[in-house]
């Protein structure tokens, strides 16, 4: 019973890929859990910004929290930010996943024609993110 | 007074034992401020009196010397509400306690004064166990007129006998100079209360004093034994608490750290875990007094509503990202924070002994074991500590700035131990927080925030409400703006949660407006677009949000404002049905209220800036049109001013112009007309899944006033439409054309170019708009064609005029001109004809008279003007023939022409009687198919036999005829040919004259000539007397109809539709002049063209035959006349071909013959008689009348016999003899020189006889080269003769009639 929202943000507080990973496979308001996780994801920005110039690590950890959701995040050498709004306490796993995403996204905008800041759009991606979900955060 | 009861009793019934409402504004130095109710009574006129609370308010801060010398600084707190029970925490946190009254009221009649002193004593009642002093502040009426000076109010109106508070009484403008001063009063007067109340404290025995508690723990302690020695101490070191912080509002803020840290300890060491905590707070309020004085500036300036400029508040709080003041410059520059708050007393006392006092008093006081030490300790540490406070340097025992977080952090962790102290636990990580902000520490900050959250505190949905606010208001401070921004929606989403009985749906749109700067949204669509940056879904949520707030608001024009900001700036990260959905929304809004681009002002005085939907309909491209070409503008040309010489020259003498011109870019290169309909062609695209329809749109311009005509569309979904705007514009100048307005889904929207994105739209259109020009009709009195014509500038037609014409017809055509514009008159007209015919031929098919037309000018509005266009249909008639037999003439023996001209002259006599005789191998039809194909001409060749020698076969393909007949005119006859010619009209008038521009429009004439008579072969033939000769002609009638032609002055013949007819012309002959000037012209050419090295030369030949050509052009003019009907015409010979031997035949002969035939001169058509066997004498005599000599003439005598049926026989060797040489060479006979020859001539048989008489050149090359170059040599000009063969006959042939003897 844990739900995991990730969300890749661009420079400009632009989302460009985001994702559920959920054990529960019948969501009843699937809608609208997950328009406030990207509230919480959002809100959480000024601590990701806040913390990223505070500590050498691109793990920023769990930096925020709402309730009963938590805010991970993790930060690129080129200021993207990945955060991850979860329910329950997963840090090896978050972190895992974090890195993992990471050198998959690096490997995404070396595609001369992806260009930064923008949505990912690509099934290999979306692919490679649904495997490590499945592996890291959701096993 | 009943009702104050019933107030208190309300009140009551709320009373608990754990306070319920936070004080969210609560900060740190408010520890150390008296608390004084400050409030409004009476009906509700609390406005007028806004003023009086001001200047109250004013007074937060007095100095105060104490009983022993010092002077101590004493702040105000001044509230508006405060809940009773917060009064039951006094014993806690002294602050908390509300020590003075004040109220303020305005009263117009005794009743209601009354009433005033009613309410002040309710309050009174309510508050009365903690409250000190109290006031009251009366407003009473104007001065009435004619009341003595210095009337006092209270004379008038008298307070109730059980109001026992003291009044001041003002009137309604009084400037309440002295209002100060009293309240300073007041709050003296509660500070030496206090004071006493502190010194009370102080005194106290250690083991009198009386437990204190906090209000939920009066059942903690009933029944424990008040005097074990945990509770001697617990008792000691609350009061120790309690007298800190009374010392903390007494303005003793040493005394209070030291207080605060001997009441820690004592209390650590019972663990009373609440009042630790309370002490931890204190201490951090003490030391962030001495810390951080500036945040009560804030606080005063914060208060203080006539003092909220920008400019004065603050800049700290404005501006949270910025480092603030630090502790560490506090430490640095002490001296500074004492300016501000304490006076010095500029004590020169050795600050250094003081502080170790202080210290050794600070330590002594730090261990109070007994009653007596602890008590002694507060008695002596007072004046210890404020020595030390004025020499300028902290108190050792001062909390750094880095500790009061720490500090903070452990009393919020000791309250979190109580579930009752959750509001004290609340305003504490507040008070922290904003300690934090001021550290400039955010994270910390945030780390309080949210610790807020987590505080089971059981409050109403309004606190928890303006619990979200304070947090939001917080976030704000330290800049984290997502943060606020998440807070604020909450708020917002609280304020109108389900189940909440009032929903407040202003306080929620204000909130999520205010939270748009979080979501990186901004008002002005424009921006947003610009920016094009957040989190798409969040925004769309919560302009949806904020749409439902204003909907439910009732105002419907923000709800329309908002959802056309939302489909204007989301629009790309909508999905299509998203789109749709929303577009069918803001049309359902928009029914309430119509959307328009104007700002909405809001009540608190936000502008929300107008919101366009630029691009619904998407505008896919816009073209300013040009004026119709007939309208079109041009310049009137002037002559060029002279740039010198040269074709190209860098230098530009208006380069100036020349520059700005290229550099605006969106500059139109045409021109529009003022008060002409001018026109803009926009092609948009409806991207919604219905139709959508556009009402009122228009042109949106700038610069020089112009009339836009509205225009409705519907377009179809996904159907790119061309859609054109019409307007005119009224005035001169620069027109700026900005873009275009919509009226669509119920929103009125100006689309300019410069918003629309994407499309690579310069920003606007600059037109230029020149004068006023006038418009014309054009009307003709010919028919309309139905085509137009394929000309150039064919777009510039008006109308049209068609006609037919034959061949050789005159007709004329009306143009009449109008002049349509209502003001201006017509000055200026120039005409010209365009045509697709060669310019001279065009001239001679067209002509009007320009001058007569000039005179008619001006023309003034709504007249008209017309005038004649004269149209005569030039053709060629002479038959362009290029047959395969052209070389056969000159072969033919030079002989053949005696019988030939003889059956001619027979011929023409007949002719009369018709045209039954004449030789079916004319016929037209035939002569034309015949050309067509070259094969068949060697056939009828054939048929025409010897005899045949006419022209068209004699024609010489030589230079000279081709250019003949395809030089100036390449208009055959045989077919109907068209002619399309423009008369163009240049005209103007009015300003736009002045300002040098013109119109042009042109009437197209499309022009059929159908061939009527044509000359399919020609000849010339030596006529009767020497001075003429013969043209005869094949004349075909090419028309359908019979044609009577006049080829002479007095003969007529008639032919018949399709048939053609021969008929002699005589002519006369070139005159000998004449030959001579062509050939000194030739010549001459000739020889400029040996200098320019042409290697071409002309042939005297060409000339000669050109000049012949001419010569009968002029001459001979056949008229025509189709019977039956009046169409009559004129037929001329231009461009006819005359081959060399018809030249000479052409041109008066050179040589004059002077012969007698038996001593009688012969005369034409003389009859000579001889008889047979009698020798007859014929005497030649030849002179050359010719301007050269002639050289190389052989003359030569034949006689022969004509058989007058074609046949004529030379050989008459057996009937005539000459005695003599037939053939006599004469190498060169000079200028008017003679030569004689004789000869007899002797007839054997009877007959009749003719003679040819003869005289020939032969090309001299054939003689020799010698002669030939000497010739040459000697004149130019006189090489014709010796390169040309010519042949001169005497004519008419000599007829010699033989009888018998």
């Amino acid at each position: 019973m844990s739900t995991y929202y990730f969300v890749i943000v661009g420079h400009n507080d632009n989302p460009i890929y985001e994702k559920e990973f959920s054990t529960v496979n019948k969501e009843l308001r699937k809608e609208d859990h997950r328009h406030l996780s990207q509230f919480i994801a959002h809100a959480a920005l000024d601590l990701v910004d806040e913390h990223k110039w505070k500590t050498a690590n691109m793990q920023l950890k769990s930096i925020d929290r709402f309730n009963q959701w938590f805010v991970s995040a993790f930060i690129t050498a080129s200021q993207i930010r990945f955060i991850i709004v979860h329910d329950n306490k997963n840090d090896e796993g978050i972190k895992n996943f974090f890195n993992e995403m990471y050198e998959t996204y690096i490997k995404h905008s070396m595609n001369a024609f992806y260009k930064i800041n923008t949505p990912i759009k690509s099934t290999m991606f979306e692919k490679k993110s649904e495997i490590f979900g499945r592996k890291y955060l959701l096993s | 007074m009943r009702s104050a009861v019933g107030l208190m009793l309300s009140h009551g019934s709320n009373v608990e034992s754990v306070m319920s409402r936070p004080d969210y504004e609560q900060n740190a130095l408010h520890h150390s401020c008296l608390l004084v109710l400050l409030r409004g009574v009476g009906p509700s006129r609390a406005r007028v009196l806004q003023r009086a609370f001001e200047k109250v308010r004013r007074v937060n801060q007095i100095k105060v010397t104490d009983s022993s010398g010092h002077q101590r600084t004493i702040w105000v707190r001044f509230i508006h509400d405060h809940p009773v029970e917060h009064n039951d925490w006094g014993d806690f946190q002294t602050h908390r306690r509300l020590l003075g009254l004040i109220t303020i009221g305005k009263f117009e009649t005794q009743t209601e004064l009354n009433e005033l002193c009613r309410q002040h004593e309710s309050l009174k009642v309510r508050y009365g166990s903690t409250l000190y002093e109290f006031r009251a502040i009366f407003f009473g009426p104007e001065e009435k007129e004619g009341e003595e000076e210095g009337h006092r109010l209270q004379d008038d109106y008298t307070t109730p006998s059980n109001f026992k508070s003291q009044a001041f009484f003002y009137r309604e403008h009084d400037p309440c100079s002295d209002l100060d001063g009293r309240i300073s009063d007041f709050v003296q007067a509660l500070f030496w209360v206090l004071e006493s109340r502190r010194l009370e404290r102080s005194r106290e025995k250690a083991d009198k004093v009386q437990l204190l508690l906090a209000p939920f723990e009066k059942r903690d302690f009933v029944g424990l034994d008040m005097e074990s020695r945990n509770n001697r101490k617990r008792c000691v070191g609350r009061v120790m608490k309690n007298l800190a912080d009374l010392s903390l509002q007494a303005g003793l803020v040493e005394d209070a750290l030291t207080l605060y840290h001997n009441a820690n300890e004592t209390l650590r060491s019972v663990g009373d875990s609440l009042w630790v905590g309370g002490t931890e707070e204190g201490l951090c309020a003490a030391s962030s007094v001495l810390l951080y004085p500036q945040m009560r500036e804030i606080e005063t300036l914060h208060r203080n509503a006539s003092l909220q400029e920008a400019g004065t508040s603050s800049p700290l709080r404005n501006t949270p990202e910025k480092w603030r003041a630090s502790d560490a410059t506090k430490k640095i520059n002490p001296p500074d924070m004492n300016d501000v708050r304490l006076t010095s007393t500029s004590s020169s006392c050795s600050s250094v002994s003081s502080l170790v006092t202080n210290t050794t008093n600070s330590s002594n006081s730090g261990t109070p074991t007994t009653n007596s030490s602890s008590s002694s300790t507060s008695t002596i540490s007072a004046p210890a500590a404020l020595h030390a406070t004025r020499n300028g340097e902290l108190p050792l025992n001062i909390l750094k700035p880095e500790e009061i977080t720490n500090f903070y952090r452990k009393a919020i962790i000791n309250y979190s131990k109580y579930r009752h102290a959750a509001t004290i636990e609340t305003e504490a990580a507040l008070k922290a927080s904003r300690i934090c902000i001021e550290q400039n520490r955010p994270l910390d900050v945030a780390v309080f925030l949210q610790n807020i959250l987590y505080i089971n505190l059981s409050m109403s949905e309004p606190e928890r409400v303006k619990r979200f606010e304070v947090i939001t208001d917080l976030y704000q401070q330290i800049g984290y703006q997502r943060k606020a921004a998440f807070f604020q929606r909450l708020a917002a989403l609280k304020h109108v949660q389900q189940g909440s009985q009032a929903p407040d749906w202003n306080q929620s749109y204000r909130l999520m407006l205010g939270s748009f700067s979080g979501y990186l949204l901004s008002l002005d669509p424009l921006e947003v677009l610009e920016n094009s940056s957040g989190w798409p879904a969040l925004q769309i949520d919560l302009v949806q949000s904020l749409i439902s707030a204003a909907r439910r608001l009732g105002h419907s024009a923000l709800a329309t404002r908002h959802m056309t900001f939302l489909l204007q700036t989301q629009w790309n990260n909508m999905s299509t049905t998203e789109q749709s959905e929303m577009a069918v929304q803001l049309q359902n809004l928009s029914a309430q209220c119509e959307g328009s681009p104007v700002p909405l002002v809001l009540e608190n005085g936000t502008v929300i800036p107008p919101a366009n939907l630029t691009d619904l309909p998407y505008c896919m491209d816009l073209n300013v049109k040009d004026l119709a070409a007939h309208l079109r503008p041009q310049r009137i040309k002037v002559a060029k001013a002279d740039s010198g010489p040269f074709l190209f020259t860098p230098i530009h003498f208006n380069s100036m112009d020349r520059r700005d011109k290229k550099k605006d870019k969106n500059k139109i290169a045409f021109l529009w007309v003022q008060n002409d309909l001018s026109e803009v062609c926009v092609r948009l695209r409806n991207p919604l899944p219905f139709e959508l329809t556009i009402t009122d749109m228009r042109l949106l311009t700038n610069g020089v006033v112009f009339e836009s005509i509205p225009q409705t569309i519907v377009l179809q979904p996904h159907v790119p439409t061309y859609v054109s705007l019409h307007g005119t514009p009224i005035e001169t100048g620069q027109l700026d054309l900005q873009g275009f307005s919509t009226h669509t889904l119920g929103v009125k929207s100006n689309c300019r170019l410069k918003h629309m994105r994407g499309r690579n739209f310069p920003p606007n259109y600059l037109i230029e708009v020149i004068p006023a020009l006038p418009r014309i009709g054009v009307k003709t009195s010919l028919p309309q064609t139905a085509t137009f014509s394929n000309l150039n500038s064919s777009d510039i037609v008006v109308t049209s005029a068609s006609l037919t014409l034959y061949n050789g017809e005159s007709s004329s055509c009306t143009i009449t001109i109008t002049n349509e514009s209502s003001t201006l008159p017509l000055e200026y007209l120039e005409i010209n004809i365009n045509s697709n015919v060669e310019q001279d031929v065009q001239k001679k098919i067209f002509s009007f008279d320009n001058e007569a037309l000039q005179a008619k000018l001006p023309v003034p509005p709504q007249a008209s003007i017309d005038f004649v266009l004269h149209i005569y249909a030039e053709a060629d008639f002479v038959c362009p023939v290029t047959g395969p037999s052209a070389s056969l003439h000159s072969s033919c023996p030079a002989g053949d022409y005696g019988p030939a001209s003889s059956s001619l002259t027979h011929y023409s006599t007949m002719s009369a009687s018709g045209h039954a005789s004449l030789p079916s191998r004319v016929g037209s039809p035939q002569h034309r198919s015949h050309r067509q194909d070259p094969q068949n001409s060697s056939f009828r060749s054939t048929i025409s036999g010897a005899q045949h020698s006419l022209a068209h076969l004699s024609l010489q393909p030589s230079g000279g005829g081709a250019a003949g007949a395809g030089g100036p005119s390449s208009l055959g006859s045989q077919y109907s040919q068209h002619i399309e010619a423009q008369v163009r009209l240049k005209y103007s008038g009015g300003e736009g004259l002045t300002g040098g521009y013109c119109r042009q429009c042109a009437v197209s004439v499309n022009l059929e000539l159908m061939p009527s008579v044509q000359v399919t072969g020609w000849d010339v033939l030596p006529a009767e007397v020497a001075s003429q000769f013969y043209l005869v002609l094949d004349i075909s009638n090419l028309t359908a109809q019979e044609m009577s032609l006049n080829y002479t002055d007095n003969k007529n013949i008639l032919i018949e539709a399709k048939e053609s007819c021969r008929v002699p012309i005589p002519v006369d002959r070139c005159s000998l002049e004449q030959v001579c000037a062509a050939r000194a012209q030739e010549a001459a050419e000739n020889l400029e063209r040996e200098l320019c090295f042409r290697t071409q030369l002309l042939s005297f030949n060409d000339a000669l035959s050109k000049l012949c050509s001419t010569h009968i052009a002029e001459r001979v003019k056949i008229s025509w006349l189709l019977t039956g009907t009046d169409i009559e015409g004129i037929a001329c010979l231009r461009g006819i071909v005359l081959a060399q031997s018809m030249v000479d035949l052409t041109t008066v002969s050179p040589l004059q013959w002077d012969i007698t035939f038996r001593e009688t001169p012969v005369q034409p058509h003389s009859e000579m008689m001889c008889t047979v066997g009698q020798c007859a004498l014929l005497s030649i005599q030849l002179t050359n009348k010719s301007l050269q000599p002639l050289k190389n003439l052989v003359l030569s005598i034949k006689f022969y016999q004509d058989y007058l049926n074609g046949m004529e026989n030379y050989n008459l060797e057996t009937r005539v003899a000459i005695s003599g040489p037939n053939r006599i060479v004469i190498p060169i006979l000079e200028r008017e020189e003679h030569m004689q020859h004789t000869c007899s001539v002797i007839f054997f048989t009877p007959g009749r006889f003719k003679a040819s008489i003869e005289c020939s050149t032969k090309p001299q090359t054939q003689l020799g080269a010698t002669t030939n170059q000497i010739g040459q040599l000697e004149t130019f000009s006189a090489s014709y003769d010796e390169q040309q063969a010519h042949v001169w006959k005497f004519i008419p042939p000599i007829e010699v009639t033989v009888v018998e003897q």
